[in-house]
């Protein structure tokens, strides 16, 4: 039984659009960010209210440079498992990328290269966190809007190999798929059918926007047709157990955000979270 | 010699004091019921133009209004830092939005608003609302209010006159003089002092703050999810400075004072037709509560004379 089995469509937790989320009346999961909760214990009091609720909450961490060539920081492991144990996670999520290396911080989620040496580095960090934690982790592959020159495998073996060799699951981010497909001038739904699908603990839906050719995977945009598309052809190979629509700025009005969840719902046929009757 | 007014000093001590600790304990009771307020008052029973009245008084309420008619999109700014209208009266505004609104299609400034007929007869209408509905304390209640303090400044008198009364006897006035003053300070104290608002506003405050804490300007807000109502809500509860978070320019070309929160006074109409002055709630005379400090007197026991 995966962790968030008919959680349906969830959103994820921002302080910014705390009182949308918490005005959800069928919301049954949020995503927090792992490193914005505190490190100490108490969730802040609106999530607290949505855990009393029964509301499932998945720590995502960003800072954790899972795919970097050192070892993880200890500290930020313990911090994630902390989180989880802090809002008694079902589970937690991290991205296979890096956001470090030699000690500077890039801000930003970088690709690997797609070779056997980063699928040994992932593997290794991934034991490294999965050893403190409590519960599992969901491993999300990032948009990547450029190549490494030397990538051995595909996109498709990289994530499989990583998967299956640390047992971890697979958080998909459709967004990305659609971006990265688009970018590389592939077809997306090519790539769904190489994927392990079987291993997908929840799925991430994000906006973003085309720009000179390139799809960018901005989440502060609305999500394309095209992306709930690939959302809809998903959900015909095999259905997430949970969709999270993941928005981090430029937060539209309420009702564009309301419809866009019922959008979520609509093809993915769980239901609505946002009190709407089912069409 | 005689004792003063035929009274023993020590006599007249005892029965000074015990006159003060009486008139005090039942001036802080009849006080506390008078501001108590309605028994229960739900945050949702109070729009936000009432709810930015009680916090901050006419300025906010104004203020309250012009953020939902600007996050509404019908009014701008113009070079000049005039406002000018960009469109009608959104839906669910109120009779102060209207007004609002009306004005400044007048070239209203920001500021100068509140000076415009019918925002003026709006606001008045909010504050009538407010006072009927037991949430700020209205003229008649806080002349109730001072018959205990007038009472108390009654005493003091009387204790002055013995006082001159014990000099011209020749007889020591020491331990009344001490006891005398106080009486006398407590009883301008509470005169002076009147809340704006009743325990029960305060309380329904309190509860809203905690309620909208994600309206907070800390939690940067997504004002647009949120909605022009809300954040003119917001601004109700938590100050302009929402407003400023909200639209900067705006706020910056109107000159829109920045307050985070709305404790202190918006400007010269702060507390509208209330007249300003003191803000916050009565603290019950917190300074000398239970009379042992300064309403006893109870070191003249043995000694003789030392009551005029």
């Amino acid at each position: 039984m995966t962790p968030l089995a008919g959680r349906g469509v969830g959103i994820g937790w921002r302080p910014e659009i705390s009182g949308f989320v918490a005005e959800l009346p069928g919301l049954r999961f949020v995503e927090v960010i792992a490193e914005s909760l505190p490190h100490s214990g108490e969730p802040p009091e609106a999530l607290a209210r949505l855990l009393a609720a029964g509301v499932a909450v998945v720590p995502h961490g960003v800072k954790l440079s899972l795919g970097g060539a050192e070892p993880v920081d200890p500290h930020r492991v313990e911090h994630l498992a902390q989180a989880a144990r802090a809002v008694d996670a079902p589970l937690v999520s991290e991205h296979i990328a890096y956001v470090r290396a030699g000690g500077v911080e890039a801000g930003h989620l970088l690709p690997l290269p797609r070779c056997r040496e980063a699928v040994d580095a992932v593997v290794a960090n991934v034991a490294r966190t999965t050893a403190e934690l409590d519960v599992p982790l969901a491993l999300e592959p990032i948009a990547a809007l450029f190549e490494w020159p030397d990538d051995e495998l595909t996109e498709a073996e990289f994530l499989t190999e990583i998967l299956e060799r640390t047992d971890a699951l697979l958080l998909l981010d459709i967004a990305n798929v659609y971006a990265n497909a688009l970018n590389r001038g592939e077809d997306p739904a090519d790539l769904l059918t190489r994927l392990p699908l079987e291993r997908m603990a929840y799925v991430h839906v994000a906006g973003g926007r085309l720009h000179e050719g390139r799809y960018h995977d901005t989440h502060t945009d609305p999500v394309p047709g095209e992306v709930l598309e690939l959302l809809g052809e998903l959900c015909a190979r095999q259905r997430p157990p949970a969709i999270l629509l993941e928005r981090d700025g430029h937060y539209p009005p309420a009702a564009a955000l309301r419809a866009e969840l019922d959008a979520l719902s609509a093809t993915t046929g769980y239901p609505a979270i946002t009190g709407a009757a089912r069409a | 010699m005689a004792d003063t007014w035929g009274i023993p000093g020590p006599t007249f001590l005892l029965l000074f004091a015990l006159a003060a600790v009486v008139v005090l304990v039942g001036t802080l009771i009849h006080r506390s019921r008078l501001f108590a307020g309605p028994g229960q008052v739900r945050v949702d029973q109070l729009s936000p133009q009432h709810t930015a009245y009680l916090n901050g008084g006419a300025a906010l309420a104004v203020y309250s209004s012009l953020t939902f008619l600007r996050q509404s999109g019908v009014v701008a700014a113009d070079e000049a830092g005039r406002l000018t209208r960009t469109g009608g009266l959104p839906p669910g505004a109120t009779p102060l939005d209207a007004a609002v609104l009306h004005a400044v299609g007048n070239g209203q400034r920001a500021k100068e608003l509140h000076t415009d007929r019918s925002v003026a007869e709006a606001l008045a209408a909010i504050g009538e609302e407010l006072r009927r509905g037991g949430l700020t304390v209205g003229p008649d209640v806080v002349s109730r209010a001072r018959r205990g303090p007038l009472l108390l400044l009654a005493l003091f008198a009387v204790g002055v006159v013995r006082i001159i009364a014990g000099i011209a006897n020749d007889r020591p006035v020491m331990f009344l003089v001490l006891l005398v003053i106080p009486v006398g300070i407590l009883g301008l104290v509470l005169f002076a002092r009147k809340p704006r608002r009743t325990k029960a506003a305060e309380n329904a405050l309190f509860q809203a703050k905690r309620h909208f804490n994600h309206l907070r300007p800390a939690s940067r807000p997504a004002w647009d999810t949120y909605g022009p109502a809300q954040t003119a809500l917001a601004v109700g509860l938590f100050g302009t400075a929402v407003l400023w978070a909200a639209d900067p320019a705006f706020a910056g070309e109107t000159e829109i004072p920045e307050r985070d929160d709305t404790s202190g006074s918006y400007g010269p109409f702060y507390g509208g037709s209330d007249g300003g002055g003191s803000s916050g709630g009565d603290s019950g005379g917190s300074s000398c509560s239970s009379g042992s400090s300064c309403g006893g007197g109870g070191g003249c026991g043995g000694g003789g004379g030392c009551g005029g």
